[in-house]
């Protein structure tokens, strides 16, 4: 089985069927995960409340929970410190 | 890039909030269809297909502006800052289309092109104040969807001035290129919307 192959079947596998086409649609050498709901939820705040905090819009919240966005360098450091955990524990990158 | 990530299933305030978009986009395809019948007894060239086309694309934009301009007064919490640029910039825009069918024992040309020419201009630099205002993740979605626009419209010119060239199809006329740019604005900028996640309602639960 190639890199590539493996690559697929290996998304496919942890995110569900429909993250095969995201990995393999931006060709991607990660799936990009991120615990951004979850410590939300932990506080209690709307993505709306967030997004205030962070000053980007509710949908860019959305966007990023829901995995469909990645946010900049500047953003994820902002996010970082806002919830007071190191980057890499709320963003992890699969190979 | 994440993009097109898995979709969880909805929860019942967001199946109402996408059952409410539905309805509001029906509406208006409903008002502006009125609409255009009303207008074309005023349209002054022969049933031309780059004149149907360029009809379309303008009321597509003006449709556009009506459904942001509703779910902005239904929830008004969202993009506060660039809310009205965001309306208005479809509305100058459709309108630059549309204005020059209207024929000229309703306007005299000479005031028709200027006038689009000032909404052309007011288009930009509402467009630009959007950028300005614009988080990351909006910025990204114009971004992607100017270059989806283009990567359209270079191939669709390649295959049709190649086939102009070798006599298979008829010249087409800058305006229908104008209006062929218009139609496939809407589309692409959705799509790109659609990766991005900008159609998934607010998850708070």
């Amino acid at each position: 089985m190639s890199a590539a192959t493996s690559q697929w079947k290996a998304c496919f596998t942890w995110h569900g069927k429909y993250a095969f086409h995201r990995c393999i649609g931006s060709r991607s050498d990660f799936c990009m995960k991120n615990q951004m709901r979850e410590l939300r939820m932990r506080r209690n705040w709307s993505q709306q409340e967030l997004a205030e905090r962070l000053g980007v819009s509710r949908q860019t919240i959305n966007a990023i929970e829901a995995e469909r966005y990645d946010p900049s360098l500047p953003l994820a450091i902002k996010i970082a410190k806002l919830f007071g955990k190191p980057v890499e524990t709320i963003f992890e990158g699969e190979n | 890039m994440a993009q097109g990530g898995a979709r969880e299933p909805l929860t019942p305030s967001q199946k109402r909030f996408k059952r409410r978009s539905w309805i509001i986009g029906w509406i208006a395809a409903a008002i502006f269809l009125v609409v255009i019948l009303l207008l074309d007894p005023v349209m002054h060239r022969p049933k031309r297909l780059d004149d149907l086309l360029a009809l379309i694309g303008g009321f597509l934009m003006l449709q556009m502006a009506l459904v942001m301009a509703v779910s902005h007064f239904m929830a008004p919490a969202e993009m506060p800052r660039q809310r009205l640029s965001q309306v208005l910039t479809p509305v100058t825009s459709g309108a630059a289309v549309i204005l020059p069918l209207i024929g000229p024992d309703l306007i005299d040309p000479r005031l028709n092109f200027a006038i689009v020419i000032a909404l052309v201009a007011l288009s930009f630099w509402l467009a630009w104040r959007v950028w300005r205002t614009a988080d990351e993740l909006h910025r990204a979605i114009v971004r992607d969807s100017y270059m989806v626009n283009y990567f359209v419209l270079a191939t669709a010119l390649w295959f049709y001035a190649t086939g102009e060239r070798l006599g298979l199809f008829s010249a087409a006329t800058s305006w229908g290129w104008l209006a062929f740019a218009v139609i496939i604005t809407l589309p692409c900028s959705l799509w790109v919307s659609y990766r991005r996640g900008l159609d998934l309602p607010p998850k708070d639960d």
